[in-house]
């Protein structure tokens, strides 16, 4: 069929023509000028950026017949430029480089370079794809590349210099392509689209010119598919369903049901928009620009040059950049990245889409870390309630009509920790902590138990106070009992005894812990009941047996307090440590103390 | 046959004659769509159609007659599995040396030549793609445009690379399909070089009418069903097969019920023992995957307040009554075991032990006790 799609029908010939690349074009015509032309190029870049493009038309200037010697514009018009053009030139060798990767074809190559060219100037050989090319052809060809005859020259097209050796790239010299500017390319398509009369919204252009995502091929494929299905004009709504672009307004619903918490409004919305044809991997793409507009919009406000979208699409953006934290955006977008990523190559697609939207929604109900962490002198009874209550609680207020915008009120921030201040600024949604008692219970907090709240900060470890007389003796076994067993490298034990309560009831010491008979017998080995005897005994002086029973409760890490063993023992009281076990369940593997190493 | 005999998503199939009738079809062409949703009977279409050497139209666009020597000798290539089998079978009846040396090509008229994956690895090689960039130079023999068609997107990475530069700049008289179920496993070094066209998923209605045409031997609630399950593909939905299909449905459900609910393990046990290594237990145990994630998705829908959209309506009582017992993150968990569970039998991990650890690490009182 005697039809051209139109990146090849507009391929350009010459170096003026060639969009976005002025770094590489500049660079090569000041190099033919100079008459300082290396004999080896490789062009690297992203798909359809020009690479392949630039180099014929290098190829051309070198062998242009229009004058004496090299020009910088090739003319375009004399036997070479059109041959070269045509592909049959006998001297500029177009070599498919993925097909003929092999050593043999290189060494026919090798030989051949070395006959002077037949009419030309140059002898030219282009390899494209030459990241196929194999290790042993690459080095068959080192020894020609470093000192070629002064006839030949080689160029190199790749989208992946990285598989290129460095001995290779050496001997070479190597020109990155950019990713064409989103304008660069919207000023392209409205010219062809001029030039094949063919009359094109504005904003379709723009939607085409996103849809190429920095490469002038794609926009210009997805141009000629637009072209060929619509008779009269190429408006907006064409173009989405060509591309299968769901409009904005979707994205902005999906994030809407988002926040109001409404998973079976995602799930209605998905079935819709699958039922209408379009592709999971798609949605997901595109929803992963849109929230990453979102986070530029919050970051750089909603009048940045970073938005490259048109007018209406940015106002969507930034109502919904309005709606969540800065935190929040982020978050969601590394959701629905990972989503995308993923959709590549599973198999069952449009579940894993409604998964990922699914877990937004579940995300939106997390807690910040910082309110966590700063919250964390709350009382433990206090924390579960509050985080029940919280998820419908913060949703009904994010709702975007219904949403107040004021900043902490200034007598909170200085009150508890860095973190809500940070939290603070970061967010502008109502703090909920702001009701009344959240400061005065973490205030009366510190005053009693002494351990300071302020983390990160190079917190000097001071010892909890001792708790009951009583208990110093079990406590402190227990402390040897935990040591031993974390040398023996019982961490199974060690964690289980640690939750447990410790007794002494005569000659006994008596654990009981919250796990069954059966875990009980598991765990807890005949090996484990000797260092622990062992250990008890020795600690109390008298013989004393040790026993583990179920039908304990759950409590809290208490810390051992041994200060004779080392990092360990201390590390456990360090409130920041604790803290950390005490809201995320951490455990302590591995103890490194810097001072003894310095 | 006729354009008219392909059922759905006529717009597509409208742009596609519309490019023809104005010349302006363009030399590669991706057809994506799942599977089952008349990829390749569209493209012997399309091929037909440009060869067609009494070419009627019907709608004002360009049509085949399916009469002539090109329409009936391309249409012999239509049942693309019996053709891959005979090539299958000449090919071990060959020598052991020029075994290796051999690949599965198809090709029913000397202008058409239809590239399926190579098996056993079932991927497309890169001797294959050279046939090709051999043979497209050549102007075509009997027909006016040379047709190559491409039935899977599992290329080796040099095939694909191979095949950059023809497809890039092809013969004016060449045309390329690549049918894919997702285009995002070509490089996009190819997506860029190709129109992509998207086959849609047809409603559930739509479905459930063709079937009460092409299939009056199932009862209607049957019918609802495949409707539902073939997830929108209609040559999926005519070649359903309800029986297999609800055989690995309740092996996925009792694995899941392991998964979701402590207890006795033995029936798990005897389920997964079922589900035998090597090539026999292959599309079993496919099946098997397919029908999990179904399930997962249908106990995500009935968790997440739209009971509309679970597929599996037959036994809709049972779901809910596991979907009590599991909560989202557990939904979560499940997918992503699962997907370790392809990965391992990808890598020839025993399939009933796989199966096994699926169910035993996903038990939701892991995290609780």
């Amino acid at each position: 069929m005697s039809y051209q799609v139109l990146a090849r029908k507009y391929r350009p010939q010459k170096f003026s023509d060639v969009i976005g690349q002025d770094h590489v074009t500049r660079t090569l015509k000041n190099a033919i000028t100079q008459d300082r032309v290396a004999h080896g190029y490789i062009f690297s870049g992203h798909r359809g950026i020009g690479k392949t493009t630039v180099a014929r038309i290098l190829a051309m200037a070198l062998n242009c017949r229009s004058a004496e010697h090299p020009v910088p514009e090739p003319c375009g018009i004399c036997e070479s430029c059109t041959e070269i053009r045509a592909g049959n030139s006998v001297d500029v060798i177009e070599i498919d480089a993925a097909t003929n990767r092999g050593i043999d074809e290189i060494r026919e190559l090798r030989e051949a370079a070395r006959y002077r060219p037949a009419r030309d100037r140059f002898k030219i050989y282009i390899l494209d794809e030459a990241h196929q090319i194999t290790d042993a052809a690459f080095n068959a060809l080192l020894k020609t590349l470093e000192e070629p005859p002064s006839h030949v020259i080689f160029m190199m097209a790749t989208t992946q210099p990285e598989d290129i050796p460095q001995t290779i790239r050496s001997r070479c010299q190597h020109f990155s392509f950019r990713a064409v500017k989103f304008e660069e390319i919207l000023t392209q398509l409205a010219d062809l689209t001029a030039r094949e009369n063919v009359v094109a919204e504005r904003d379709a252009l723009a939607l085409l010119a996103e849809a190429g995502d920095g490469s002038i091929r794609d926009a210009l494929s997805i141009l000629d598919q637009a072209i060929a299905s619509s008779s009269e004009g190429i408006t907006v709504d064409a173009v989405r369903q060509l591309i299968g672009t769901a409009p904005a307004s979707v994205m902005e619903g999906m994030m809407q049901a988002v926040i109001h918490n409404s998973s079976q409004d995602i799930l209605q919305a998905v079935d819709e928009l699958i039922s209408e044809g379009h592709s999971p991997t798609h949605l997901a793409r595109q929803l992963v620009r849109f929230l990453r507009n979102a986070v530029v919009a919050k970051v750089a406000g909603e009048n940045s040059a970073l938005l490259q979208v048109s007018s209406d699409e940015r106002a969507r953006i930034a109502r919904v950049a309005e709606w969540f934290s800065e935190e929040d955006l982020a978050r969601h977008l590394q959701i629905m990245l990972r989503t995308h990523g993923e959709l590549g190559y599973r198999q069952e697609q449009r579940f894993h889409l409604e998964l990922g939207l699914l877990k937004m929604t579940h995300a939106q109900r997390l807690l910040p870390i910082e309110q966590l962490l700063s919250g964390a002198a709350v009382a433990a009874v206090a924390a579960p309630a509050r985080a029940a209550g919280r998820a419908p609680e913060r949703a009904a207020e994010r709702a975007p009509e219904a949403r107040p915008i004021s900043t902490a009120p200034s007598a909170r921030t200085s009150a508890v920790s860095p973190f809500a201040a940070d939290s603070a600024r970061k967010t502008n949604r109502t703090p909920e902590m702001s009701s009344e008692t959240k400061p005065v219970q973490s205030v009366a907090k510190l005053e009693s138990s002494g351990s300071p709240v302020i983390m990160g900060s190079a917190a000097p470890a001071v010892e909890v106070a001792v708790e009951v007389a009583a208990a110093t003796e079990p406590q402190a076994i227990r402390d040897s009992i935990l040591d031993a067993l974390t040398d023996a490298g019982q961490q199974m034990v060690v964690s289980m005894l640690e939750a447990g309560e410790w007794t002494l009831e005569g000659n006994q010491l008596v654990v009981r812990v919250a796990s069954s008979a059966a875990v009980i017998d598991m765990t807890v080995g005949a090996d484990t009941r000797r260092i622990a005897g062992a250990t008890a005994s020795g600690r109390a002086g008298r013989p004393l047996k040790f026993t583990v029973l179920p039908g304990g409760t759950e409590s809290a890490v208490e810390p051992r307090s041994t200060g004779a063993s080392g990092g360990r023992g201390r590390m456990a009281q360090d409130p920041v440590v604790r803290r950390l076990q005490e809201k995320f369940g951490a455990e302590i593997r591995t103890v490194i103390d810097y001072r003894e190493k310095h | 046959m006729a354009f008219s005999d392909f059922y759905g998503n006529a717009e597509t199939v409208h742009q596609l004659r519309e490019m023809l009738a104005r010349d302006h079809f363009p030399h590669a062409v991706i057809l994506a769509g799942p599977p089952g949703s008349g990829k390749y009977t569209l493209a012997l279409m399309l091929a037909r159609a440009m060869n067609c050497l009494s070419p009627t139209t019907s709608d004002g666009l360009p049509d085949f007659c399916g009469k002539c020597s090109n329409c009936t000798r391309m249409a012999q290539a239509e049942d693309l599995n019996a053709r891959v089998a005979e090539a299958v079978e000449a090919r071990e009846n060959l020598r052991e040396t020029d075994k290796k040396e051999t690949r599965i090509l198809v090709q029913v008229h000397p202008d058409l030549l239809v590239i399926p994956p190579d098996p056993p690895q079932l991927l497309i090689k890169v001797d294959q793609v050279r046939r090709l960039s051999e043979s497209i130079y050549y102007r075509p023999a009997e027909a006016r445009e040379r047709v190559y068609i491409f039935t899977s997107s599992a290329f080796m990475k040099e095939a694909a690379n191979s095949l950059l530069k023809v497809l890039e700049e092809p013969p004016s008289f060449a045309t390329l399909f690549l049918l894919t179920d997702n285009p995002g496993e070509f490089l996009p070094t190819i997506r860029s070089r190709c129109m992509i066209l998207t086959l849609a998923a047809l409603p559930p209605p739509e479905i459930e009418s063709l079937l009460a045409a092409r299939r009056p031997d199932w009862n209607e609630k049957q019918r609802a069903l495949v409707a539902r399950l073939s997830e929108g593909a209609a040559g999926h939905a005519l070649t359903f097969d309800i029986a297999t299909y609800s055989a690995a449905r309740a092996n996925a459900l009792v694995i899941l019920n392991a998964a979701a609910r402590a207890g006795d393990h033995s029936d798990l046990f005897k389920v997964t023992e079922t589900y035998r290594p090597g090539a026999d237990g292959r599309e079993k145990t496919d099946q098997l995957l397919r029908a999990l994630y179904m399930l997962l998705e249908d106990l995500m829908y009935l968790g997440n307040g739209t009971p509309h959209l679970v597929r599996n309506t037959d036994i809709q009582g049972e779901l809910k009554r596991l979907a009590e017992a599991v909560d989202f993150d557990w939904i979560v968990r499940a997918a992503h075991g699962l997907n370790d569970v392809e990965k391992g039998i990808r890598r020839n991990l025993l399939r009933s032990l796989s199966l096994d650890a699926f169910a035993a690490t996903e038990h939701p009182s892991r995290f609780s006790g």
